[in-house]
This record gives structure tokens, C-alpha cells and sequence, in this order.
């Protein structure tokens, strides 16, 4: 149970951050559709880095 | 019923208030728990969540709570600097990890201020359509409309291919 709350909260983030960063670049910056992706998927990488750090700790520590 | 002149507009305001509240709810559950959230489980989060409710409940949270409140209150070592001065002894021979360790928690608020951002996305799509005067103030917003707002916001598709 704990896992999955660890994977959702995971999979949360990676969505959200994504969409946070593509929102910011194809709403407010009115960038092309190739920086959107990029910014979306650096969203999502960033968040993934994170919940993979803290899983990490976790285990460790 | 008849709508007098003085009750025009009435429904936009309940819907503001509404709002308002809501966001005020929303900030104030985001505070409270915003440390469990950040360094403790999400079991964690339920229980600092569970914690935060019964000490407003109890109104017994300033003394007992602080410690507990560490990781995951308001009140706790965080605003009272306890966690602070810890981090400022830890980083006080700067080496080029620990440098690197004072950057981690910029890059995670970062991250944290870009997760937040979609809901910024909801309130834009709503306020364009508005702004873009396809429906009249008394008509709802068509389940439709709602759908692809939420559709452009969330899914990673249309950031790539919309």
C-alpha cells in the first residue's frame, strides 16, 4: 500500500509538473510546438529526478 | 420570480465567494501540511493532515504540537528557526557537495512552483473563454468546453501534438 501511494503521488508529480511547464511555455510564453514539448518533458524529468531522490533517501535513510 | 435590477449580477458574486473560500481551504490545507508533504511519506501527509485537524479541533497545538511539527506544521521548528540554524551548522564548511546540497532545495521549490502550475492553467482557459464572450453571464459553462479545458491542461498529448 505504502508503494503505491509512493508510485501514484510519483506519477502525480511527473503529470503535473509537466503540465506545469508546458502551460507556462505554450499559454503564457506563446513558445512553438517543439519548445512546448521540450518544456514539458524537462517538467516531467525534473519532477521524476525528485521522486526518485526522495525514494532513494527513503530506502537509505 | 421576478429578478429585480438590485439581484443582477447576484449569481457571479455566490460564485466568486464560493471561490474564494475554496482557495482559502485549499491555501491553508497546502500550508499546513506543506512540510509532511515535502519530507515525509504520503502516509506521512495523512497523518500531519489527521494531526493538523485535531490540534485546531483541540486549539491545543502551540505547546505539544512543536515538536511533532518538525517535519510536517506550521508552527513547528520550521517558522521558529530550530531547522534553520541545524541547516546552517550542517553547511557551514562549504565543500563543493554541500554546495550542491544548498541547491537541491531551489531546484525542489522549483519543481514545486511548476506542479502548482496547471491548476494557474484551469483559471486561464476559464478567464480566455470568458474573455472570448462565447456564452452569455447567466449560461454555464458546457460540460463540453469543461472537458477540453481540462484536456488541454492535463494531457501530455496535446502539449505535444495540440
Amino acid at each position: 500500500m505504502r508503494r503505491a501511494h509512493r508510485l501514484a503521488t510519483a506519477a502525480w508529480s511527473v503529470l503535473a509538473a509537466g503540465a506545469g511547464l508546458g502551460f507556462i511555455a505554450r499559454d503564457l510564453l506563446d513558445l512553438p510546438a517543439g519548445l512546448v514539448a521540450l518544456a514539458w518533458t524537462a517538467g516531467a524529468l525534473a519532477a521524476l529526478a525528485l521522486a526518485l531522490r526522495g525514494a532513494r533517501r527513503e530506502t537509505s535513510g | 420570480m421576478r429578478c429585480g435590477s438590485g439581484e443582477r449580477g447576484q449569481a457571479t458574486v455566490e460564485w466568486v465567494g464560493l471561490l474564494l473560500g475554496v482557495a482559502l481551504a485549499f491555501g491553508a490545507l497546502v500550508g499546513g501540511v506543506r512540510g509532511a508533504a515535502k519530507e515525509e511519506s504520503a502516509t506521512g501527509l495523512g497523518e500531519a493532515l489527521a494531526q493538523r485537524i485535531t490540534c485546531a479541533a483541540r486549539d491545543g497545538c502551540a505547546a505539544g504540537g512543536g515538536e511533532r511539527a518538525v517535519g510536517g506544521g506550521v508552527r513547528g521548528g520550521r517558522r521558529s528557526g530550530v531547522r534553520r540554524e541545524g541547516h546552517g551548522e550542517r553547511h557551514a564548511g562549504r565543500s563543493p557537495r554541500s554546495s550542491r546540497a544548498a541547491a537541491a532545495p531551489t531546484m525542489a521549490r522549483g519543481a514545486d512552483a511548476a506542479q502548482h502550475a496547471w491548476i494557474v492553467c484551469f483559471a486561464y482557459r476559464r478567464w480566455r473563454y470568458d474573455v472570448e464572450g462565447r456564452r452569455t453571464p447567466y449560461q454555464a459553462v458546457p460540460v463540453r468546453e469543461t472537458v477540453r479545458i481540462v484536456n488541454d491542461c492535463l494531457n501530455p498529448w496535446s502539449f505535444f501534438f495540440g
